[in-house]
């Protein structure tokens, strides 16, 4: 009678644990998640600033109108959006000038602990070492990539179109 | 063992229940999700690209054809239809005058593109291309287009009119080129003068710089009248320059010097004044008195005395 009654508390409580680890396992599917929301509204918002904003309406003296590109007849159109500016540097072959307008434009928009990846076509123009970013996408466990396309004309003399290019914004969380 | 066994199915199952809701979740929203993306690409396409390419590819036809007329001497006998071929498919009548920037390349390019990065099979069809003019200084463009695009979560059947237009500043002026077998040549740039501040000096500068302005009313032709033979007065759009006497051979004609009376020859010896003095610089010009009178130097015009 003790050893029918030891297996049988034995087996129920085997049983008990088998249920708690069971549930405990599927419910840290769900509650366990990688939040991702935050990279999400980065990544958005960096896409959103990028694409919307024109050069016109940029106050940068580095990147805006008057500002040092400008100066140098490296940008020549302000009715470009910043997108577009980038597109149009990747298309000239000017990949350096296309980064530091990057970094210009996103380096006090994207938070310290996120880490930010700019491609065009594939290759990538921030950092221009896409060995540098891949380092620190290994480490993360939350990774968001978007995309838009892009084109334009060099310029209005000569009305060349380039593109389209695919740009796709990767931020993680560092 | 009872119990254990009974532990075992219930998380089993359990386990197969979440396992299949969530891959649900997941499936129905990454297909939303590619609608979505397909939908914006689309849209971006008619609303974006396609506006662009016609206006690349307008500038490319007219820049294309005033260098094909300027080696053949040849005006065009309907601009508007004759430059929305070119536009359409590089060609001018028999002859083809312009590659890589024809809406078909700038088509095909994009047909290409959303193959490769979307997996859409897209299948663009430009039917028509036309060029008009409604305001003075800038070409209206107007294509028509119809698509398909394929892809694995749908299809997607649209026609559209993309109405577009660009500067027509900076282009060369087909009759000068045509009529003095390329020697003359003159580009579109507006002189910004308004037309209550014509006096003598301001003509001097007009003439020499080359510029073209607008007269209410005159019956001067619009840029896109300029590429046929015998342009014809544009209520809307004429624009007019001056013809420099420095820039002709000869250099003295018994001709207005309003470069579309000049180049049709519409003025008769009688009607002609000759404008000298008060400073200006350009000796054998001569203008109509309809012109001495808008550009403000009827005080400067003296009537021409006609040989027979």
């Amino acid at each position: 009678m003790d050893k029918r009654g030891f297996f049988f508390t034995l087996d129920a409580v085997m049983a008990l644990m088998i249920v708690g680890i069971g549930l405990f396992l599927v419910l840290s599917a769900y509650f366990f998640v990688p939040s991702v929301s935050r990279t999400e509204d980065i990544s958005q918002d960096a896409l959103t600033f990028l694409s919307t904003t024109t050069i016109e309406n940029l106050n940068d003296p580095y990147a805006g109108i008057g500002g040092t590109l400008w100066d140098e007849g490296r940008i020549t159109q302000p009715e470009n959006t910043l997108l577009q500016q980038i597109g149009e540097f990747k298309a000239r072959g000017d990949e350096a000038t296309a980064s530091l307008f990057i970094t210009a434009l996103l380096e006090n928009i994207v938070p310290e602990n996120y880490g930010l990846q700019v491609e065009v076509d594939g290759s990538s123009i921030y950092p221009l070492q896409a060995e540098q970013a891949e380092a620190s996408q290994a480490g993360t466990d939350v990774l968001i990539s978007k995309e838009t396309i892009v084109y334009g004309i060099s310029n209005t003399t000569t009305y060349d179109l380039w593109g389209p290019s695919v740009v796709r914004v990767k931020v993680w969380h560092g | 063992m009872f119990f254990t066994l009974i532990a075992l199915t219930i998380v089993s199952i359990l386990m197969v229940v979440a396992s299949r809701s969530a891959t649900v979740v997941q499936r129905s929203d990454s297909s939303a999700l590619r609608i979505q993306a397909m939908d914006n690409f689309l849209s971006d396409v008619e609303n974006s690209y396609l506006p662009l390419a016609a206006r690349a590819s307008a500038y490319k036809a007219i820049a294309s054809s005033t260098l094909y007329m300027n080696a053949t001497g040849q005006f065009l006998s309907d601009p508007g239809s004759d430059l929305g071929g070119v536009m359409l498919n590089g060609t001018l009548g028999s002859a083809s005058i312009m590659a890589n920037n024809t809406l078909q390349n700038f088509s095909a390019r994009i047909e290409e593109f959303a193959s490769d990065i979307y997996g859409i099979n897209l299948q663009m069809a430009v039917h028509s291309g036309s060029m008009a003019q409604t305001s003075p200084w800038r070409m209206d463009v107007a294509v028509n287009v119809s698509y398909v695009a394929r892809a694995d979560v749908g299809n997607w059947t649209r026609e559209k009119r993309i109405a577009t237009s660009i500067p027509v500043e900076g282009f060369l002026d087909p009759q000068y080129l045509v009529r003095t077998g390329g020697a003359y040549q003159h580009r579109i740039a507006q002189a910004g003068i308004p037309a209550t501040r014509w006096n003598i000096s301001n003509l001097d500068a007009f003439v020499s710089s080359g510029n073209y302005t607008r007269f209410e009313g005159s019956d001067a032709p619009s840029f896109l009248e300029r590429f046929k033979a015998s342009p014809a007065a544009s209520e809307c759009c004429g624009i007019e320059s001056t013809i420099n006497p420095a820039s002709v051979s000869p250099g003295n004609q018994q001709e207005s010097y309003a470069d579309y009376q000049f180049w049709a020859s519409s003025v008769e010896c009688a009607n002609l004044y000759d404008i000298s003095g008060g400073g200006f610089s350009h000796s054998f010009f001569k203008l109509d008195f309809s012109h001495a009178f808008k550009y403000n130097v009827s005080a400067y015009a003296t009537a021409l005395s006609c040989t027979p």
